[in-house]
């Protein structure tokens, strides 16, 4: 997904939840600034390296795969843009290896889209928008995984759009990262075919280019995974069921419903909106910023700012020493730790070591990375 | 990183500087050993190919194509066993392809880092002007096999003390309820 829906649609899915416009701008703004928290952003303000939640392009670039560098990107994609469907999932294969990279593989509805919201639970609004990207980023990137693998990422050529008419059309890729998609000749950019099993070609859904980021297309093709069974995606249908769930997620929020629940959508309180999400999710473009800004404003009568990923620096770099993290971007930063710690943590214990080691804190005390010392210290009230 | 994992870093990162150091003392000797050295791992990385079809590719929608990989590599390993004492211009190709194409990279990423404002873009300018400089050496001194087996000696130490320093870092996430 894309600024349009996390931001601007996280802003209507808030609203519509019952934030007020002031609250509902907040978790729109952590919800996309998920996707600018690089390290080197990270360098510049003099924050933890470890709360980094994606990586850039010059930085994917120059990233070392060897298991320390592999186990850094797993614990960033996976924590945060391809959350695990499964982590016990059964697999016919022999090998763990393999068997480990198949259970990262993404989908909705998973036990960890439950302990990513729960874990949002009576924590600041900062918490709550981490969380919003983590599970919208569930349903447009199922089936791929957020660990380079060629075994689980890749995708051939048998790739077809379905058109708004029922007509199927090929899906032509080419490897110009500076070129932009054709959406009307069907001319896609996705990564180059790399034969290595841990290239950054083949991390996510690079190998399918940005089509899993647009909300108007449908298209199927044959996952790499999937012993040649061909996968239909629906995108206006599944970005509607994220909608929807990010509303239930943030009521669950609010205390207005006792549990949250996976496999329920709040499509009672949608439903007055229903016919404009659905228009502005099937209109055939690939940034739809405009019609969910209008949408956002017109539900609230409030002007949505443009989004600055600058906006709130100056506060961090200014704040008194040991009080950086009573900042804006100092409780995102708190957020994006324990989401990355608790994501670490469930793959490891069940036997995956593709994200690395979590050392369990109540049972051995600390030990690690010292960028998590801040958020044991918040933990603990200090 | 696991304990087994950071023990095996460590020796294999001296083994390599040792290697290194013997190159550098006797880069005649030195100079055949290098030429096998590349030819098995030719080898080595064609039989990887296969292994890995067998265990992973082999569940893959076109996994085959692994497998003919890796059976083209491991028959080009065997005919470079067959050619090893020609070492030079393997050893030649090897260093100023790789350092030339590595500065370029290096230097591109360097101008991409200096327009987005991040300062790692003087290191990387460094390293780009240094893979360049080490490209050229290996032209202009074509005839040396002494300087041929320096230049390729001191990477492989380079590329050891880094294998050996990540094998101390800590790297285990803390997880907090």
């Amino acid at each position: 997904m894309q600024l349009d829906f996390h931001y601007y649609a996280t802003y209507c899915a808030a609203f519509i939840a019952g934030y007020s416009h002031e609250e509902s701008l907040d978790i729109c703004y952590c919800a996309q600034f998920v996707d600018c928290c690089t390290r080197s952003f990270l360098a510049q303000i003099k924050a933890p390296l470890q709360a980094a939640t994606t990586q850039s392009a010059t930085e994917l670039l120059d990233v070392n795969t060897d298991i320390l560098g592999l186990q850094d990107i797993t614990r960033i994609w996976a924590s945060f843009h391809f959350l695990p469907g499964d982590l016990y999932a059964p697999v016919k294969a022999l090998f763990k290896h393999y068997k480990n990279k198949y259970r990262l593989i993404c989908a909705p509805d998973s036990d960890l889209v439950s302990r990513t919201v729960e874990l949002a639970k009576g924590k600041d609004l900062h918490a709550a928008g981490v969380a919003m990207h983590v599970l919208a980023d569930t349903w447009a990137h199922r089936n791929f995984a957020g660990t380079p693998s060629m075994v689980i990422n890749n995708t051939g050529s048998y790739f077809f759009e379905i058109m708004p008419d029922g007509s199927e059309r090929k899906i032509r890729f080419g490897h110009n990262p500076g070129a932009a998609d054709d959406i009307e000749n069907g001319k896609y950019t996705n990564t180059i075919y790399n034969v290595s099993e841990t290239t950054i070609m083949n991390l996510g859904h690079g190998r399918a280019g940005h089509l899993p980021d647009y909300s108007f297309i449908r298209y199927k093709y044959m996952p790499a995974w999937d012993n040649y069974r061909e996968c239909l995606k629906d995108n206006p249908a599944e970005y509607y069921k994220a909608f929807c769930q990010m509303v239930y997620a943030m009521r669950y929020l609010r205390g207005e419903e006792e549990a949250f629940e996976t496999g329920r959508y709040d499509e009672g309180n949608v439903a007055p909106w229903e016919t404009r999400i659905k228009e502005i999710l099937t209109t055939r473009q690939t940034d739809s910023r405009a019609d969910w800004k209008a949408l956002g404003e017109e539900l609230s009568g409030e002007e949505i700012p443009d989004f600055d990923e600058t906006h709130y620096v100056e506060e961090y770099r200014n704040a008194p020493k040991g009080k950086h993290y009573l900042t804006f971007l100092g409780k995102f930063i708190i957020a994006a730790l324990a989401q990355k710690s608790m994501v670490t943590n469930q793959i490891y214990k069940s036997g995956n070591r593709l994200a690395g080691v979590s050392v369990d804190y109540n049972k051995k005390g600390f030990g690690g990375m010292k960028d998590f010392k801040r958020l044991v210290k918040h933990i603990e009230g200090k | 990183m696991g304990k087994i994992k950071r023990v095996w870093n460590v020796i294999s990162g001296i083994v390599v500087i040792l290697f290194a150091m013997f190159a550098i003392l006797i880069p005649e000797i030195a100079f055949i050993f290098i030429g096998f050295i590349a030819a098995a791992l030719l080898l080595i990385r064609g039989a990887r190919y296969i292994i890995y079809y067998l265990t992973m590719a082999q569940h893959m929608v076109g996994g085959k194509i692994i497998m003919f990989y890796g059976v083209f590599l491991f028959d080009l390993g065997f005919f470079a066993m067959t050619i090893f004492s020609e070492a030079k211009a393997v050893i030649l190709i090897y260093l100023t392809a790789g350092h030339a194409i590595s500065g370029g990279i290096d230097m591109i990423r360097s101008i991409r880092n200096r327009k987005d404002g991040y300062s790692s873009w003087r290191t990387d300018m460094i390293q780009g002007i240094g893979n360049i400089l080490i490209a050229v050496i290996c032209v202009i001194f074509v005839n040396s096999i002494d300087i041929l087996v320096y230049v390729y000696s001191l990477g492989l130490i380079y590329l050891a003390i880094i294998r050996i320093v990540r094998a101390f870092r800590r790297s285990a996430i803390v997880y907090i309820q």
